[in-house]
């Protein structure tokens, strides 16, 4: 039987590329849930699941000009998770190209950012756990992005949304100021550190509407306002713009079904060479930032930007490693150099009623970028946000800055962490 | 419900100190429980170093030894002794052990490769003083130059490494460095050649390699000549 395969999708195109041997692009998303986890009923889950999600039944191959994924049988095991999570992938011996991990009372899906974004691998999250407690004798209906594993998946949730939809003509310009980028002693390359925030979701929304924000805008500016203090603090001579990396959905804009990539960034920031920004400065320039860019024409544009040199004849036919250290150094120069750290906010989850009572948490964790120290990344549950800072530093100064501000205005936080404090 | 003293956000109960600022979690009323459900597992997956390391030890090996294998079989084929190729092959060797510990290694590389490098470097000059007529240079002249210029090169990785010096004082640092280096050298030549040291050439560069570093400490350390400086000499 031949086996089915799909070209890398544009946003997928750099990932092979900037992985090495320490660090991949991926993230991970886990849910919580009220008994522990019992790893043969979660395999089980697994392999129910799996067939509904061919992106999940994926492995990266080379080619002669690019990387290509190809349809593999089988079905990974589950494994217990650990206190360095986010381990990179290896993408020889027909490997699959994403991990489902069990620990105390939570299932955590890690991924290579190559085959999915954030908001389709929450779709496989919610049918796992919707399959593991259905195991268990819970009804569930298929709503809420709970999948029904007796349809037949669908071309279209294989798409390449990015082709299908890009239609603008022109090349958008792209060149941005280099942005400023933290300093500390780092970690050792095998360990990783998470510091999750659990936050009031109310209290959050209703600070954010004082100022007249979404709360992605408020949390944004308020990580600016971090980031321009510890710059202060590093005492450089020259300061550097903070921006921060914001993806965007872009199903919100198209009736996408894929469960592939189909996300794009804006960068919103402040240049400190302009002067000492206030905290409602900043929120002004990031809220009408974000109102500038995040738009159906300015995204699609964009888009058609990113795809145009894709398409590009000459550069097409490059042999894949020239296409590699090409790719390599427009990366460095047009990729995270351009950001301080990557902010998504995946918004609130829902799930079907049924599922509600068996449920108690959902945590969303980036990976950060190859180069940047900190990521941070924020989902929605019920009345909690909880956003989640990696970083490969030692030092969590940014982390206390951010959270202790939230409690000085009056937003209640709840800290927990993988940091080990064994012996002490 | 503990909250840290210093930062004042609450903290999962299994957290022993807070994760932010590292203090120790102090609550009378509830002690810190061992056994409460903790975020994360203390194990550590292994991440094990990647294979593609040791395929570009092994392109690098290739690399170095093919040129040398074919001057040997060239040499061998035209004069049927090998003779000017194993010059060759031992440049080839030498330069393979500063380039393998750059691949190989992960952690303290330039210090390893340096200290890899001299021990070979040093074993391929004495296997050349065998084979060129003139003898007896290799203890007295070569190995303790190579030894010294080894050991300043050492201590200046080391400097940039982990002493956190300013632009100017590292510059300053490495120029009086080299100064030292140089009378070092002429001193092992003097004494190789009559026995005698008499400090010429080398103090040519020493002094001026000096002074050129006290000008940049001076400047270092007035910050009124700094300013006035960069107002002359701004860009
Ligand atoms: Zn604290």
């Amino acid at each position: 039987m031949e086996k089915k395969w799909y070209r890398l999708d544009n946003a997928a195109k750099i990932f092979p590329v900037t992985k090495n041997s320490m660090w991949s692009n991926n993230f991970r998303v886990s849910v919580t849930l009220n008994e522990k986890i019992d790893p043969e009923r979660l395999q089980k889950a697994l392999e129910m699941t799996l067939p509904r999600f061919p992106n999940f039944s994926l492995t990266m191959k080379k080619g002669l000009f690019w990387y290509y994924l190809e349809h593999r049988e089988g079905c990974p095991q589950v494994s217990e998770d650990a206190a360095n999570p986010l381990r990179r992938f290896r993408t020889n011996k027909n490997r699959f190209l994403f991990r489902v991990r069990y620990y105390e009372r939570r299932i955590a899906v890690e991924m290579f950012h190559v085959i999915a974004d954030g908001n389709s691998s929450m779709l496989f999250l919610k049918t796992l756990a919707a399959n593991y407690l259905r195991l268990g004798g819970v009804e569930i209906p298929n709503t809420h992005g709970v999948l029904d594993i007796n349809e037949k998946p669908s071309d279209e949730e294989m798409e390449d949304s990015y082709q299908k939809y890009a239609s603008f003509r022109v090349n958008k310009p792209r060149k941005e100021r280099k942005a400023y980028h933290p300093k500390g002693v780092e970690l050792k390359y095998n360990e990783i550190k998470i510091i999750t925030g659990q936050i009031n979701l109310r209290k959050l929304s209703e600070k954010s509407k004082e100022y007249k924000a979404t709360i992605t805008e408020f949390l944004c500016a308020l990580l600016i306002k971090c980031f321009l203090d510890r710059q202060e603090r590093e005492g450089a001579r020259k300061k550097k713009p903070v921006k921060i990396c914001i993806p965007v959905n872009l199903r919100s804009f198209y009736p996408s079904k894929s469960f592939r990539n189909f996300v794009l960034y804006t960068n919103p920031g402040v240049d400190p060479a302009y002067g000492n920004y206030t905290f409602e400065e900043i929120i002004t320039q990031v809220h009408h930032f974000m109102g500038l860019n995040i738009n159906e024409k300015n995204m699609n544009a964009m888009m058609s930007t990113n795809i145009s040199s894709e398409r590009n004849p000459f550069l097409k036919l490059l042999p894949l490693f020239i296409k590699n250290f090409g790719m390599l150094v427009a990366y460095r120069m047009y990729g995270e150099s351009l950001t301080t750290c990557t902010f998504s906010n995946i918004g609130k989850m829902t799930l079907p009623d049924e599922m509600m009572p068996y449920v108690e948490r959902f945590d969303f964790i980036l990976n950060r970028q190859r180069n940047n120290a900190h990521a941070v990344s924020a989902v929605g549950f019920k009345d909690r946000l909880n956003i989640t800072f990696t970083s490969k530093l030692v030092d969590s100064d940014l982390e206390r800055d951010f959270f202790t501000s939230l409690v000085k205005m009056g937003i209640p936080v709840k800290i927990e962490s993988n940091k080990n404090y064994e012996g002490e | 419900m503990s909250y840290c003293v210093n930062c004042g956000v609450e903290l999962r109960e299994s957290e022993s100190h807070c994760p932010l600022c590292d203090t120790k979690v102090v609550n009378p009323r509830k002690p810190y429980n061992e056994n409460a459900e903790r975020a994360y597992p203390r194990r550590y997956d292994v991440v094990l170093p990647a294979e593609n390391r040791m395929m570009t030890a092994l392109l690098a090996t290739i690399l170095t030894f093919l040129p040398a294998l074919t001057c040997v079989i060239v040499d061998y084929v035209i004069s049927e002794k090998a003779t000017w190729s194993l010059y060759v092959a031992i440049a080839m060797g030498v330069l393979w052990s500063f380039v393998l510990p750059l691949v190989v290694v992960t952690k303290h590389r330039a210090v390893i490769s340096l200290l890899i490098g001299t021990v070979s470097l040093s074993l391929g000059l004495f296997l050349i003083e065998k084979l060129v007529p003139v003898k007896g240079w290799f203890m007295p002249l070569a190995l303790p130059i190579v030894v010294c210029a080894a050991f300043f090169i050492l201590i200046i990785i080391l400097a940039a490494k982990y002493v956190v010096f300013g632009v100017l004082k590292m510059m300053a640092f490495f120029f009086s460095f080299t100064a030292l280096m140089v009378v070092v050298i002429e001193i092992v030549t003097d004494m190789y050649i009559d026995n005698s040291v008499q400090l010429q050439w080398s103090l040519a560069a020493f002094v001026p390699l000096v002074l050129v570093s006290l000008v940049l400490l001076i400047i270092e350390r007035k910050k009124r000549v700094k300013d006035e400086m960069r107002k002359k000499f701004h860009i």
